[in-house]
């Protein structure tokens, strides 16, 4: 009886280990892999989803480095209150390679170009590949990738074009392109989706116009990226989009407000709701401007961070009657039942045109403020508004076009252009005449303020390394910023833009 | 479970029955050679009924004649006498020496203490003062050398960071694994996800805090490699084995311990007074005169109450046991309570050729939790509130509500009570083995495990609070379930011939920890009056989490005793984790170890100054593998929010935020440990020596991905650290007699780490700043320096317009980045722990002292507290207040990082055991007080120079980094034990 005991033990123990289990295949529950993502055609609808939330760069990121390093935007440190070297750098043109604001942006950029990368690398290998409606899909994350790299062209000029998944062990190189081949590369993308994309698409997702202009920004620019001016290009992607049905809208505010659906003015948008999410969640540019005892005025649910402001001279370039001006915060501020407002120091708030301290050390009410984009309709959590931004706008295309007649033609070519969009700036209006480039400058300053353009505009139009408050002439080198040092340390076949 | 433990009392209990024929009573007298012996147990074989002697040794007990007595007491050799005819039986013991000999718990079995070849060391409880200790593993600071923890706050129950041998990992977490009885536990606890709103943040809870002290019998810690190894690829961080008490054959009795504790804060933080700060703002103050700080400390009371039965008979023992602990924090708002059962059984059958082992313990804790925001933002948690509110404004204003006066300044007292916020959970782990000797020399074991934490959240922001009123209000709903499933089974073969013995052990282990979490977040309410048991709210937003991991490990061991004088003991696991790739899944981990017993060779022979001597030498090989679940593998997460809005319609994204390492491996330390142990003049004094040189390599390292990537980072097996230390514990008798004993114990480790090796060599930052207008980072990961380095401006003084004057390291007259050095070092040299324990008749007196030298903290919270620019409107201290207005120090200087060095008097107990011979009923009766954090030598001017808030980046965690952190409780706590 005992060894039967025994010898069961020991043979159920010998089984046990023989046929132990070595099953180590454990999946992720909550999380979709290669074997369950994107069997159906809808998912794809949701892959776009989050190609497109990769354009939450614009509001932080992007908005941070191409605004404070032009003429229209300072973060100045308020006591310890945004006390970050790296920003006040970039108004004052002394960043270094290290600077983490710069990094950012470029990492936000490469998010975007990754997530469009795989998308498009998941739907080349699915049984969706032929679908109609995938197809546009696939066009729409190309303009996308196109759209950042766009802007890597803009702000770093030479850096390596991946179009797949990166293997991190086999990093990318720059050193056998140059700016001309990022140049190329965006030119020739966006001349075939210009073919790919749809006449028109929901809103919220670009049509083949938002490539047109595009094509134009590039063109105008491209003397910049590239030494060869292509002004008749530019015009002739311009004339493609005035003979489309997007149009200027009558009000100037209504192109920005809470309530901005479907304005014909839009091209492109960064499409924004409060309650269901916001396309990233960096939806923040009204919070880095508005001083925290503003919070109740504008409804939003938190304090804001009263950080930027706009600096004097940027301020006074709008003649008063202008309509744009409404974005301006200046002077002693009241609440919505006018009664005083204060700083959370207790101190009163009036925001100042000309700072009382510097931008090492201001004070909480130094700066007007830009507030372009009014809160409204139902606020939900911190950082989302219901605006949607306008990345891409018609007048910029009528601007645009302007610009390119009198590089060719000489001042007052574009005149009729540029009061077109002038007009509707003032009650009574005040048209331009004969306008040369500097007017223009100034006129596209107080049309696109605090849309992400300046800096583009300011190197365009050789003013880039000007001085301006807090600012002195800056070097020729840094119309271009650095490859980060971070991106060298992470990849060191990475070469250095020139003069850094 | 607590039902269960009911049903299962009275079948336990009919154990305890026997059955009675002819009866007589026996007595006699039980003795050494030299004295009698009171309290040993005699029992009749196969019951439970026995007795004890009394105080000279005598005892009587009603037998049959023909029962067999078994007479046993510690330290001495088991007798077994078979009842004649005699009334009279006197027995007379020996000295075991065998038995007298410790033996240690160590990985999948038990051995003597001199039989070691690792190094490991052991603490018993009951030789230890515990105090009012919330979580097993504080017991062994200052006890056992080469231990450091550091809480993460001062919360009841709140986690602590623990390091055996110092800091091994740079992402992944240097934790060490705990073993409790025999089952491998889990401590990773998710934190609450509710977006970009810290609002919520508080400490985590301490898993281990489940563990009621009063139920721990011993704490092993295992250090080296060879003690370590067979735990593999999760051994690298060493390993705490905590047992349990169970049952002792023939002894019953029933057990009351219980104390009371009245704690405050040791220490508070400098800062203006309503008079002083009236005297450099003289507009827009408040009348009154608060000391925010007063306001929110407290005198926390803490009660415990444990009760534990214990007996049984040689075939089935039993220990039961409930408890029951409420601890008050000593910042308002924050508790922990909790309620314990444990149940462990043992039962042999078939003359004890199967022995099993039940152990089962169910506790229920809750806590009551502050927001405690300890990074980052501007709004900040009731201590931050608390240094920055105006000392000139009221707690409540004049009809009773409490004064909000400012925007960014919240009224902490507000906070604490307008904010409800609690964790309820319940943690049961059960397990039962059975170990079967087939043969007298192999025996088969299973070992069957299942360890369930249901944990739920419930937040409630209400309207009227200053965080939740802007958005009318926010409920927190979260329900999580984390638990772990084992299966072991394992075989021991042991041999002797002659003077030489082998044993051999082989098993098999499958474990599987799981993680199920779901919350739901609402805002907009309409009223209070539901708080969080009713979110039909505005707003709602839902979130899901469910993922496992799976180990599985063949581990093996043979021990080799040649002739008492060299030990051999070599180990090998191999062990698959679902961590990692199909490719990288298994790896193996060996180790060897090797030990000489000097002092049982010839030449010894004729020395009786050494009673121990010996040395040990180990090598080998164990893992890390603390990363996240599937770092090998591209997932695509399906969010709910930050998605597109096409058309009309909100479409959810798929995103990929993670690079996918196909090549991820575990992290490699290689440890050689070479030590002595050994025990001089009659072992009136021992203590070993250990020398360990740790070498982690391929180490799990987030590296900064080259772009365009999802991310800005990937983990890689790159980069190479060491530790080398000494370690050295002694232990004196200084005093032994019948009226005196005297025991005291020194241990001391002295621990360097150095960065070897890094990705490209770059330097990697962490210890993220926080504060008010704060950016950047306090430390450096830098090849050739320590890990948690401290790095900035070298502050030299304030010059005569105000301005900091830093070092200009490079003499080229600018201060950038340039001139930034190393600042210090967050990781301590040395540090060690002195105990004493003296008994005199029943008097008993411990004290324990412990200190750590070479250290610094980042003070981060004085760095805040000091800007000028605090002025007015938040509360500064003097230095903040005579600087230049609205000016704005710098936080990356070496002004805020101090030299943490301290001596703490961590532990005096002063006991009294009654006499209680003459009762019969009543075993025995202690009455103590203790005090514990009592006083503390530093220079540090934070509450506690002991902490660690996490300020660590997504690549490396940080060290020694304090801002605002929940400080340490001082205590005086009257404590009862008593048993029948």
């Amino acid at each position: 009886m005992k060894n039967i005991i025994n010898y069961s033990f020991i043979v159920s123990f010998l089984l046990f280990s023989v046929f132990a289990c070595t099953d180590l295949e454990v999946l992720p529950d909550s999380q979709l892999t290669s074997s369950n993502a994107f069997k159906n055609k809808n998912e794809f609808l949701n892959g776009l989803s989050g190609v497109y939330s990769t354009l939450g760069v614009y509001g932080d990121q992007l908005f941070k480095v191409n605004e404070t390093s032009s003429d229209e935007a300072i973060v100045p440190a308020r006591g310890a209150d945004w006390k970050a070297p790296p920003l006040q750098n970039l108004h004052k043109h002394t960043w270094q390679v290290s600077n983490g604001e710069i990094n950012g942006a470029y990492e936000a950029l490469s998010r975007g170009i990754a997530q469009a990368n795989i998308f498009m690398g998941v739907i080349a290998e699915s049984d969706f590949a032929d679908d109609s409606e995938v197809k546009i899909m696939n066009a729409e994350a190309r303009f996308l990738r196109a759209f950042y790299y766009y802007n890597m062209l803009d702000m770093f000029g030479d850096v390596p074009i991946v179009t797949e998944p990166i293997d991190p062990s086999d990093p990318p190189s720059n050193k056998n392109t140059d700016r001309t081949d990022v140049y190329n590369f965006v030119i020739s993308e966006l001349e075939t989706l210009t073919l790919e994309l749809p006449e028109t698409n929901d809103y919220g997702r670009v049509d083949r116009y938002a490539a047109y202009f595009l094509l134009a920004k590039t063109y105008i620019n491209a003397e910049v990226f590239t030494g060869n001016p292509e002004l008749d290009k530019a015009i002739e992607n311009c004339d493609k989009l005035i003979n489309s049905s997007y149009q200027l809208s009558d009000d100037f505010s209504s192109v920005f407000a809470w309530n901005n659906d479907n304005n014909l003015e839009n091209i492109f948008v960064w499409r924004s709701d409060s309650q269901t999410g916001n396309w990233g969640s960096s939806y923040i540019i009204h919070n880095f401007t508005l001083n925290q005892g503003l919070q109740q005025r504008y409804g939003m649910p938190n304090a804001p961070w009263n950080g930027f402001s706009t600096i004097g001279s940027f301020y006074r370039s709008f003649s008063p009657g202008d309509l744009r001006s409404y974005i301006f915060l200046e002077g002693n501020q009241l609440g919505s039942n006018g009664e005083q407002l204060f700083d959370r120091f207790g101190d009163t708030l009036n925001f100042t045109i000309d700072y009382v301290g510097d931008i090492d050390n201001a004070t909480q009410s130094d700066g007007v403020r830009v507030l372009k984009y009014v809160p409204g309709g139902n606020l939900s959590a911190c950082c989302f508004l219901n605006n949607d931004f306008a990345v891409f706008r018609f007048a910029d295309v009528l601007l645009m076009k302007a610009e390119a007649l009198i590089r060719k033609n000489g001042p007052g070519a574009g005149d009729e252009l540029i009061n077109n969009v002038r007009e509707r700036a003032f009650t009574t209006p005040q048209p331009l005449t004969n306008v040369d480039l500097d007017e223009l400058l100034a006129e596209r300053g107080r049309e696109f303020a605090w849309e992400l353009w300046r800096r583009n505009d300011l190197i365009r139009f050789g003013k880039f390394n000007d001085s301006w408050e807090y600012k002195n002439q800056s070097e020729p080198f840094r119309t271009l910023f650095p490859i980060p040092q971070q991106q060298i340390d992470a990849n060191p076949n990475l070469e250095q833009n020139p003069g850094y | 479970m607590k039902r269960l433990v009911l049903l299962m009392f009275p079948v336990l209990l009919l154990f305890g029955t026997s059955l009675y024929g002819q009866e007589k009573t026996i007595s006699g007298n039980v003795s050494d050679a030299t004295e009698s012996l009171p309290g040993v147990n005699i029992l009749i074989k196969g019951t439970s009924t026995g007795t004890v002697t009394d105080f000279d040794g005598n005892y009587s007990l009603k037998v049959n004649e023909g029962d067999v007595l078994v007479v046993s007491y510690l330290g001495y050799a088991t007798q077994e006498i078979t009842v004649g005819a005699q009334d009279v039986i006197d027995i007379s013991l020996l000295e075991d020496t065998q038995q007298l000999e410790e033996i240690v718990v160590i990985g999948y079995g038990t051995e003597k203490k001199s039989d070691a070849t690792g190094a490991l060391e052991s603490i018993e409880a009951s030789k230890i003062n515990k105090g009012a200790t919330t979580s097993p593993e504080m017991l062994l600071n200052g006890r056992v050398a080469g231990v450091q923890i550091s809480p993460n706050s001062g919360q009841p129950g709140a986690e602590q960071n623990v390091r055996i041998r110092g800091v091994n990992s740079i992402s992944a977490s240097s934790e060490p694994l705990y073993v409790i009885d025999g089952v491998p536990i889990d401590n990773n606890r998710s934190e609450i996800a509710v977006g970009n709103d810290a609002a919520v943040n508080s400490s985590k809870l301490n898993p281990l805090s489940m563990i009621a002290p009063n139920d721990i019998e011993s704490i092993t810690v295992l250090k080296d490699a060879s003690a370590t190894a067979i735990y593999g690829s999760r051994g690298a961080n060493g390993v705490i084995i905590i047992k349990t008490k169970s049952g002792v054959a023939g002894f019953s009795s029933v057990s009351y311990d219980s104390y009371l504790s009245l704690g405050s804060v040791s220490n508070k933080i400098d800062l203006l007074s309503a008079d002083d700060y009236r005297s450099f703002v003289n507009s827009g103050n408040g009348n009154a005169s608060t000391d925010w700080q007063d306001e929110i400390f407290r005198s926390a009371i803490t009660t415990n109450h444990s009760l534990s039965f214990t007996g049984g008979g040689n075939n089935t023992q039993y220990r039961g046991s409930i408890g029951y602990l409420n601890q008050e924090g000593v910042v308002i708002g924050t508790n922990l309570e909790t309620i314990n059962g444990r149940l462990n059984v043992n039962q042999s059958f078939f003359e004890d050729r199967l022995k099993v082992q039940y152990n089962i313990s169910s506790t229920r804790y809750s806590t009551d939790n502050i927001i405690e925001q300890q990074t980052g933002g501007v709004s900040g948690g009731i201590i931050n509130n608390a240094l920055k509110a105006d000392p000139t404004q009221p707690v409540l204003n004049a009809d009773g509500s409490f004064n909000e006066w400012a925007s960014q300044v919240f009224n902490p007292v507000a906070l604490a009570n307008q904010v409800d916020d609690m964790t309820e959970g319940n943690r049961l782990i059960g397990s039962i083995s059975a170990e079967y000797n087939v043969l007298e020399d192999l025996s088969i074991k299973v070992n069957l495990a299942n360890d369930v934490d249901n944990q739920k959240r419930r937040i409630f922001q209400s309207l009227a609070s200053a965080i939740g009123g802007p958005i009318s209000g926010r409920a927190i709903r979260e329900e999580a379930q984390y638990s772990n499933q084992l299966l072991e089974t394992y075989l021991n073969y042991s041999l002797k011939f002659k003077e030489n013995s082998l044993s051999v052990l082989g098993g098999y282990s499958w474990q599987e920890f799981d993680t199920d979490v779901t919350n739901v977040i609402a805002t907009g309410f309409d009223s209070d009056n539901l708080g969080f048991n009713n979110i039909n709210a505005q707003n709602q937003n839902a979130f899901a989490l469910k993922e496992s991991n799976r180990l599985i490990s063949f581990f093996g061991r043979l021990n080799l005793n040649l002739g008492y004088k060299y030990l051999i003991t070599a180990t090998l696991r191999g062990d698959g984790s679902s961590k990692f790739g199909p490719e990288n899944r298994w790896g193996v981990f060996p180790s060897a170890a090797f030990a000489w017993k000097i002092v049982n060779e010839g030449f010894m022979a004729n020395q009786d100054f050494f009673t121990n001597l010996k040395l040990r030498l180990g090598y080998g090989v164990t893992g890390n593998q603390n990363i996240g679940n599937f770092r090998y593998l591209s997932t695509v997460n399906v969010n709910q929010v930050g998605g597109a809005v096409f058309g009309n319609q909100y479409v959810l994204p798929y995103s990929y935020t993670s690079i996918p390492n196909p090549n991820l491996q575990w992290e490699e330390t290689s440890q050689f440990n070479i030590g002595l142990d050994f025990g001089i003049i009659k072992d009136k004094i021992t203590g070993s020596i250990d020398f360990y040189n740790k070498v982690t390599d391929n180490l799990l390292l987030e590296v900064p991905a080259p772009q365009p990537s999802v991310s800005g980072v990937y983990l890689d097996n790159i980069g190479e650290m060491t530790n080398t230390g000494v370690e050295l514990n002694l232990n004196y008798s200084a005093l032994r007699s019948k009226e005196w004993n005297w025991d005291l114990n020194f241990n001391l480790a002295y621990n360097q780490n150095e960065i070897k090796e890094l990705f490209n060599g770059n330097d990697i930052t962490t210890g993220v700043i926080s504060g008010a207008g704060a950016a950047g980072q306090s430390q450096i990961i830098r090849v050739g320096e320590s890990i948690g380095s401290f790095y900035g401006f070298e502050f030299e003084n304030i010059d005569g317009n105000g301005a900091e004057v830093f070092r200009d390291i490079n003499n080229d007259d600018i201060i950038d980045d340039n001139d930034r050095v190393i600042l210090g070092k967050a990781l301590p040299d040395v540090v060690w722990g002195l105990n004493s324990r003296l008994a005199h008749k029943g008097f008993d007196f411990g004290i324990l002292i412990r200190g750590q030298n070479g250290l610094s903290v980042f003070n981060n919270t004085r760095a805040e507290i000091t800007q000028p620019s605090r002025l007015p409107g938040q509360n500064t201290n003097l230095e903040g207040a005579q600087g230049r207005q609205n000016d704005a120090y710098l936080y990356t200087s070496s002004r805020w990082i101090e030299d943490a060095s301290f001596i703490k008097l961590d532990n005096i107990t002063l006991g009294y055991t009654f006499n209680t011979e003459k009762l019969g009923f009543l075993k025995n009766a202690r009455l103590y007080v203790t005090a514990q954090n009592l006083i503390i030598i530093t220079d540090y001017l934070g509450y506690d120079p002991e902490v660690n808030i996490n300020a660590g980046t997504s690549t490396a965690l940080s060290y020694g980094v304090d801002y605002t952190a929940y400080p340490q409780i001082r205590s005086v706590l009257f404590g009862l034990n008593v048993s029948f």
